[in-house]
Order: structure tokens, then sequence, then C-alpha cells
């Protein structure tokens, strides 16, 4: 007769593990939709590159993305405090929303929404891989308590 | 194409036409980038799509409706009867639902307030 197996697992820095792929993803993402706003920007052939300039990224450790292009610096980053997990894209540059909706003389040139519009749904998707990625390199498993019984 | 007529149509209803200004025959809402040179007046809706992320069972277009006029108040008064008109509703093939967004104040002397909505539009395949 087979002795029945119980086996406990209490899990240990699980939460820890889960946080720590959320804001890996949230940066990842940030970073994309800062890519991808940056390529759609538009750059004035003389004296451009100032919008393009200013998109960047914030979360609370890491920032990026501000005047790494090539063309006219620009003068401000973007002012916002993120907490944990969080991520911030943006630019601070007066005309950028201009650029973005148009005037009532001036077409619009959206670069903004659209990258977002890309990667949108790419959030939930990044969570998961992040998760799988850890799992792979046995932290989950690491992160848990095995206690078994007979 | 791509939702523009599905849009246009469901904009070009009496509700809205009442908020904005004519222009010839017809009435100032348009599907371009720019508001024609020869409109006069003030009050006026353009939409124009902005990207086309795609899914596999419907087509998913995201557009941006600009709603000008010569005060925020006006403009926000278009933009609440757009959204009181079509958000959420289903038409004949696809479903549209609005994101308000802040009233963007005028450039210069030559501009005018606009308060844009952000459209997705779902429509069958």
């Amino acid at each position: 007769m087979a002795l029945a197996t119980i086996e406990i697992i209490r899990n240990g820095n699980i939460n820890k593990i889960f946080d720590d792929a959320n804001i890996k993803s949230a940066l990842e993402l940030a970073i994309k939709i800062t890519t991808e706003a940056k390529s759609l920007a538009p750059v004035a052939e003389k004296h451009g590159g100032r919008l393009r300039n200013s998109i960047m990224y914030k979360t609370n450790k890491e920032i990026g993305g501000f005047n790494d292009s090539s063309g006219e610096n620009s003068q401000a980053k973007i002012n916002v405090n993120p907490k944990e997990a969080e991520a911030f894209v943006g630019f601070n540059l007066l005309y950028g929303i201009y650029q973005e909706y148009g005037t009532r003389k001036m077409a619009p040139q959206p670069f903004f929404r659209p990258a977002i519009a890309i990667w949108s749904g790419q959030k939930a998707v990044d969570v998961i891989k992040k998760i799988h990625d850890e799992e792979l390199r046995g932290k989950l498993k690491e992160g848990q308590m095995r206690e078994t019984f007979f | 194409m791509f939702g523009a007529e599905q849009i246009f149509a469901i904009l070009n209803v009496a509700a809205i036409q009442a908020k904005v200004d004519a222009y010839g025959s017809a009435y100032a809402i348009w599907n371009d980038v720019l508001i024609p040179q020869d409109f006069t007046g003030t009050k006026s809706i353009n939409f124009y799509m902005q990207a086309t992320p795609t899914e596999t069972e419907v087509d998913i277009y995201s557009y941006s409706i600009n709603c000008r006029a010569q005060t925020m108040n006006e403009a926000q008064d278009i933009a609440n009867t757009i959204i009181n008109t079509i958000n959420r509703k289903s038409n004949s093939d696809c479903f549209v639902y609005l994101q308000p967004l802040m009233v963007i104040p005028p450039m210069d002397d030559t501009d005018n307030y606009n308060a844009a909505l952000d459209v997705v539009l779902k429509k069958r395949i």
C-alpha cells in the first residue's frame, strides 16, 4: 500500500518577485513608448529636433530619453515624481501639444498618442513575460518554502 | 476608408449639426486634419485617424476629433454633445467609445479653443 504524500508550499518572497516583474515591465513599456514617440515626432530640417529630444520616460529609479537624439537640445525635463512601479512618458515643451493636436491653421502631426496606441495592451503581456522569465531563472521556485509530510 | 465614413455618419446628425456653424449647404464637420481656408465660422469639428492597432476578430481604428470654437465653453459644449450622442452606442456595423481630453487653448490670435476627443472605433471584419 502506497503512502500518501502531502506537500505544503509556503510562499517566501513571492510578492517581491511579482513586484520586481511589475516594475521591470512598467519600465520596459515606458521605453517602448518613448522610442516609438521619438520615431514619429516631427523634426524640422533646420534647427529641428527639440521636440524629439524632449520626449522622455521617468520611473522612481530610472530616467531616460532626454536629449539623447541629434538636433537641438530641449531645456526642461518632465516634472513628475513617480511612485514605485509607476512609469511616466512625456515631454515638457509648450508647442508639443500643438504638434500633436494641430491648430486652426496648422495640421496636426500626432506622434505621442499613436505611440501609446501601438503599444497599448502590451502591459499585461509584459508582466506575464517577466513572471515567466523569473520562473525560468528559478527565482519563483527559490522563493517557495516546501514542507513535506509522510 | 478605415472607418472614416462611419464616424462621419454618426457625427453628421441633427444634435451635433446644431452645435456647429454652417459651411456652404452643409455643416462644419470634416474628415480632415485642417479646416478649409474658406471657412469663416468659428464652431467646427474635424477628425482624423491617429493609428490602427489591429486585433484578430475586429478592426480597431483610433481617431481624434477636434471640437473648435472661439471660447472654451463653446468648445466643451460641442464635445459634450458628441459624447452624449455617440459614446458607447452601437451603430449598424461598428461600436464607438470616446475619451474626452483637456481643452487646448489657442496658440495665437488666429487659433481657437480645441476640445479634443480620442475616439476608438471597433468594426466587424
